[in-house]
């Protein structure tokens, strides 16, 4: 680097003459400090780039799993061989820093080739034209391959702008053992009531707890939207403005104060994680949204004769008293593209994601946590090589399900109720501020007036998130 | 006045013993000194103690209610895993340079700032002194966005000189004012015996001060090389090719697998810890120990 | 000088260590005639030129990267923004959030710093006399502060858990009354914070104090035990005004810290969980910017805790005035 040989050679010499003599003690020190501040306040010269044609792109997931991070450095590297000029730099990380580092990146102008993001950023972010469409991608790889209700969720005024990396359904994980032990049988449950009557039974602490939530922000607020959905009413009317004071939510904030009794004392403390480990050590009898992942967790801490899906079972979704179907929610993440990002990396990353969702690729990817990263093609969900994967098999049921609500429909991405809720832009915005989060603590373990909470819930919305939103 | 007392130690240390020789109130005040240092111990310890029993632990056994204080199925589990199928060593030694070499260059930049801020004299001392606090009155997460335009202007964000760099920068204001402290706690006139004698100020500093102050030189490399160590935000904001991350930025990828293991954790948080535990207890003697000074016996 | 010369010297340096004694407090005043010597002070200002170049660089952008946000509205992840003046802090001032997460802060911010220096002298107190195993229980004193952040703090939650954790299970064996269960939830959760940051960061103090105690001459308190001082006696004449330049920086810099400090509220809600019982300014602040996604009022925010700070540190300077130097 040029500062550095300046700096190195100024050094040089000046310890030379030193040494001679020829310079007093006074000069050399004044000399060193000048050298010391030029060199420091010199912006240091970029590396030069190693080779005109080579192109190096950042695709930055949210999958850090050891596993998958040996799968994709087995993808990146033949790609590479394929593509000699492309260097592949494939990082993945948890939500959080993935979205500070997303914004870092953004301010400083230099994003990722390509990244997940959530179905909500997808459409903030295609709104803004941060991201590009990727229909052509999308065609080289198959659209009619794709699951309908996957892709479904990318498409914005007839193009599509996201990819979705593996989908997963979300489910209401139940104890068949502690339904036993009660003498219920949950698999009858239709209503909110139904569930609230046999919740007692479900409920022996301290060996175990009637239900679990976790007291995260936007984790309290995912399960508001799916109640809400499920009492028949939505997060926002049609023009996207928040209606937390109607029936159907007042519905849903009354089931939260209900059931809060059945919760572990501490469950505002509590991370989604650590309830997977509680459900598969038997402290809790249901979890109200557990994952696929759940079975890594069931495998890894559940006694070894109670790994299978006859002990850990999925329960119904119950509707409340104005709801007529229940409600899922679909883990719909997505690989977008950004604008911003030079042309030549933006063409590297779709024949990364090219190559990325061909057979031998996609099932490496898929196979590193089986039941968790689901394909997005509808002939594996047929093909017995991929379905007869010894884990699969053995949570066959679970896969079962996640079809089924595939099939039914009635499964919507983060905070959506309803499918015209994709084109809010700013439900991401809700679902990660703790608005709807402090509504909830303010009701349920303060016993505030619930309709006086939600209206002052609209207004924090309408005035911190909407009304910003709009100007931006 | 220098005053020459002909072994003051050894006559104080003679009408101590006789008074206290034979008393029941040095049993019991041992016995509070005791008590004391237990309690100090089980206090820092238990954690640990929890850490590495869980390590071991498992994976079932580690959310058992009632908890086990002893493991009833022992599993290294967690630290092979830790080793064969994360890139742990690779973390670590990415830590070990860039804490490494911050350190060293605090210690260096600081004592010699702090020598300036007490052994010379120019206008706006004492002010420049407190801009450096400057560094700390922000909470240093909503500095991530600009300090990113910023090194990656200046080319430094993927690599662990720029990684260091910044631990320097936030390391120096601190290690600048407690040298400072420590400096001023001694007092000059050995320093003014010794260039009335002919030495330079470099001697003074090298063979007076910086040996009577090398507790507090040693304590802020100490915390120095901690906060280096332990450094979250810098590594993850300037970092992001795996092979350069450091231990937090790796550890902190722990949490947010698909299946979290819990074990592995505890494993990485021992091996992170204990060596650098053995390493400042077998370095004690050597390091916290004064010139003639050597700490008040009994 | 000559290799016999600096022999000499430490002879001479060796022999004056006796007379610390009764002059270590003053200073002769032939000093000022040496400093106050324009050469002097030019090679004053380079020696800390060095470290003021190296903070600055790194700090002054973002700071006024900051400062110049904190006058517009701007989504944290688009490229526009409209300037609004004083508008978002006019709004943090009306805002009940704003003050309830000051007020946390405060607290978090005293408890926490109190109870560190309190604990970390008693533990150089503790460290500083000789016992057989005195080397291998200050290693352990350090311990706490070298875990890093996220395991410490999830070892915690792990330890106060209401499902798993091992002290509540052992308080309730032992019926200690008036014990919560649920530790960690919305109305307990600032003590476990609280507690858990004195175990994380006394040692800070306690290893700076216990230099500082290696440092003083031990001939102070013979003397002292001579004329008849008992312990406490030594303590509050001997050692604390010893201690004086040492504690009043450390103070300080607890202070500051535990004022700004964001990742361990953060994390042991494990992201803002518990409601808004551990929600300090730092956290509210990190909310807006990351989780409201609006850079600018959490630019605001920041620019706030900074000027909060900066009152603090003046307060704090002027009510304890340093520079013994001269």
């Amino acid at each position: 680097m040029k500062t550095e040989s300046i700096y190195g050679k100024g050094m040089r010499l000046l310890v030379k003459e030193r040494k001679e003599g020829s310079i007093d003690r006074r000069c050399f020190l004044k000399a060193l400090g000048g050298l010391t501040v030029g060199a420091a306040s010199l912006p240091l010269v970029p590396k030069l780039a190693r080779g005109q044609k080579k192109i190096t792109i950042n695709m930055w997931d949210t999958e850090p799993t050891p596993t998958t991070r040996a799968a994709m450095k087995e993808i990146t590297a033949d790609f590479h061989r394929l593509h000699p000029n492309i260097e592949v730099i494939s990082e993945g990380m948890g939500w959080a820093d993935m979205e500070r580092k997303l914004q870092t990146a953004l301010a400083a102008r230099t994003p990722p080739a390509a990244s997940h993001g959530q179905t909500y950023t997808v459409t903030s972010f295609q709104q803004k034209g941060i991201i590009e469409p990727i229909d052509d991608m999308i065609n080289a790889i198959g659209k009619d391959r794709i699951f309908p209700h996957v892709l479904r969720w990318s498409e914005y005024k007839g193009r599509y702008y996201g990819l979705t990396h593996s989908w997963g359904a979300d489910y209401l994980g139940g104890r068949g053992d502690y339904a036993k032990e009660a003498g219920i049988n949950p698999l009858g449950w239709k209503t909110w009531d139904d569930w609230l009557r046999d919740m007692p039974k479900l409920n022996k602490p301290p060996r175990y707890y009637g239900l679990s939530l976790s007291g995260v922000p936007h984790w309290m607020n995912q399960y508001l939207a799916l109640w809400i959905g499920a009492n028949g009413g939505r997060l926002f009317d049609d023009k996207g403005n928040p209606v937390l004071d109607s029936p159907q939510a007042l519905g849903a904030l009354e089931l939260w104060r209900k059931v809060k009794p059945f919760l572990p004392p501490a469950w505002s403390s509590h991370d989604y994680l650590e309830l997977l480990s509680a459900f598969a050590t038997g402290r809790v009898a249901q979890v109200f949204s557990a994952w696929m992942r759940a079975a890594g967790y069931i495998d890894q801490y559940a006694p070894p004769d109670k790994r299978n899906p006859e002990i850990f079972q999925i329960w119904p979704r119950t509707i409340g008293p104005m709801g007529k179907a229940p409600l899922t929610q679909f883990d719909n993440e997505n690989w977008m593209v950004f604008s911003d990002a030079p042309k030549e990396e933006k063409d590297a990353a779709k024949e990364f994601l090219k190559f990325f969702y061909k057979k031998e690729n996609y099932w490496k990817y898929c196979n590193s946590v089986p039941v968790h990263l689901n394909s997005i093609f509808k002939d594996d969900f047929k093909d017995p090589e991929y379905l007869g994967h010894p884990d699969r098999k053995r949570w066959k049921p679970w896969l079962d399900y996640s079809i089924a609500t595939i099939e039914s429909g009635r499964s919507y991405p983060l905070l959506m109720c309803d499918p015209k809720d994709r084109m809010i832009p700013w439900i991401g915005d809700v679902g990660t501020s703790p608005i709807m989060a402090d509504m909830i603590m303010a009701v349920v373990t303060k016993g505030e007036d619930p309709k006086k909470a939600a209206k002052e819930a609209n207004m924090r919305i309408t005035r911190d998130i909407i009304e910003k939103w709009k100007k931006a | 006045m220098r005053d020459r007392v002909s072994d003051p130690l050894t006559l104080s240390r003679q009408l101590v013993k006789s008074k206290e020789r034979g008393s029941l109130r040095l049993w019991s005040k041992n016995m509070g000194k005791w008590t004391l240092r237990l309690g100090l111990f089980l206090y820092c310890v238990f954690p640990l103690y929890w850490m590495a029993v869980s390590s071991i632990k498992s994976s079932p056994e580690l959310f058992a209610y009632p908890p086990t204080w002893v493991p009833h199925t022992l599993s290294f589990n967690a630290y092979s895993k830790l080793f064969k199928e994360t890139n742990f060593w690779t973390y670590f030694v990415n830590s070990v340079v860039t804490s490494g070499l911050a350190t060293f260059i605090v210690i260096i930049l600081g004592t010699i700032a702090a020598y300036s801020l007490t052994r010379y004299q120019y206008r706006g001392r004492e002010k420049v002194a407190k801009l450096l606090l400057l560094a700390y009155m922000f909470p240093p997460i909503i500095l991530i966005v600009p300090l990113f335009i910023f090194a990656h202007s200046a080319g430094m964000t993927n690599s662990r000189l720029g990684v260091s760099l910044s631990y320097i920068s936030f390391s120096l204001p601190y290690a600048v004012w407690i040298l400072r402290a420590f400096f001023q706690g001694l007092p000059i006139e050995l320093e003014q015996a010794a260039w009335i004698d002919g030495a330079t100020r470099r001697q003074g500093l090298f063979y007076i001060v910086i040996p009577l102050a090398l507790p507090g030189i040693i304590a802020t490399s100490i915390f120095t090389f901690i906060v280096a160590w332990n450094d979250f935000l810098f590594a993850s904001v300037l970092i992001s090719v795996d092979y350069l991350k450091t231990l937090p930025v790796g550890i902190n990828d722990f949490f947010h697998t698909a299946v979290v293991d819990w074990g592995l954790i505890m494993a990485a948080g021992v091996m992170v810890t204990i060596p650098a535990v053995i390493f400042f207890v077998a370095v004690q003697r050597y390091l916290i120990q004064g010139w003639g000074a050597g700490g008040v016996k009994g | 000088m000559t290799a016999g010369g600096e022999g000499a010297l430490h002879r001479f340096f060796l022999a004056q260590i006796d007379g610390m004694v009764e002059n270590h407090n003053n200073y002769p005043s032939g000093l000022k005639e040496k400093h106050r010597n324009p050469r002097q002070a030019i090679i004053g200002v380079l020696l800390l030129l060095p470290s003021v170049a190296l903070v600055l660089s790194f700090i002054l952008f973002p700071v006024f990267y900051n400062v110049w946000l904190g006058f517009y509205e701007k989504h944290s992840f688009m490229r526009t923004m409209s300037w609004v003046g004083l508008k978002n802090y006019l709004f943090l001032l009306k805002d009940p959030r704003f003050w309830n997460s000051f007020y946390l802060a405060g607290i978090y911010t005293v408890a926490s710093t109190a109870l560190q220096i309190i604990f970390g002298i008693s533990g150089a107190l503790i460290l500083h006399s000789e016992f057989r195993g005195r080397d291998f229980l200050r290693g352990i004193a350090l311990f706490p502060y070298m875990v890093p952040t996220i395991i410490a703090i999830f070892t915690w939650r792990w330890l106060m858990n209401d499902m798993y954790g091992v002290i509540p299970y052992v308080l309730n064996i032992l019926h200690i009354p008036g014990m919560p269960d649920a530790w960690l939830s919305v109305d307990t959760i600032m003590y476990v914070l609280i507690f858990l940051s004195i175990w994380t960061f006394f040692p800070f103090v306690c290893v700076n104090v216990l230099a500082r105690l290696q440092t003083i001459s031990p001939r102070l308190y013979e003397a002292a035990k001579v004329d008849g001082a008992s312990g406490i006696q030594q303590f509050i004449h001997i050692t604390l005004p010893e201690l004086r330049n040492v504690l009043l920086i450390v103070v300080l810099l607890r202070g500051i810290w535990m004022f700004t400090k964001f990742d361990v509220p953060w994390l042991l809600g494990f992201g803002a969980g518990s409601g808004e019982g551990i929600r300090t300014l730092p956290v509210y602040t990190y909310q807006w910017a990351f989780t409201f996604n609006q850079a600018g009022m959490g630019a605001a925010l920041s620019n706030i805790v900074f000027v909060l700070t900066l009152v603090g540190v003046t307060v704090y300077f002027a009510a304890f005035p340093k520079g013994e130097v001269e």
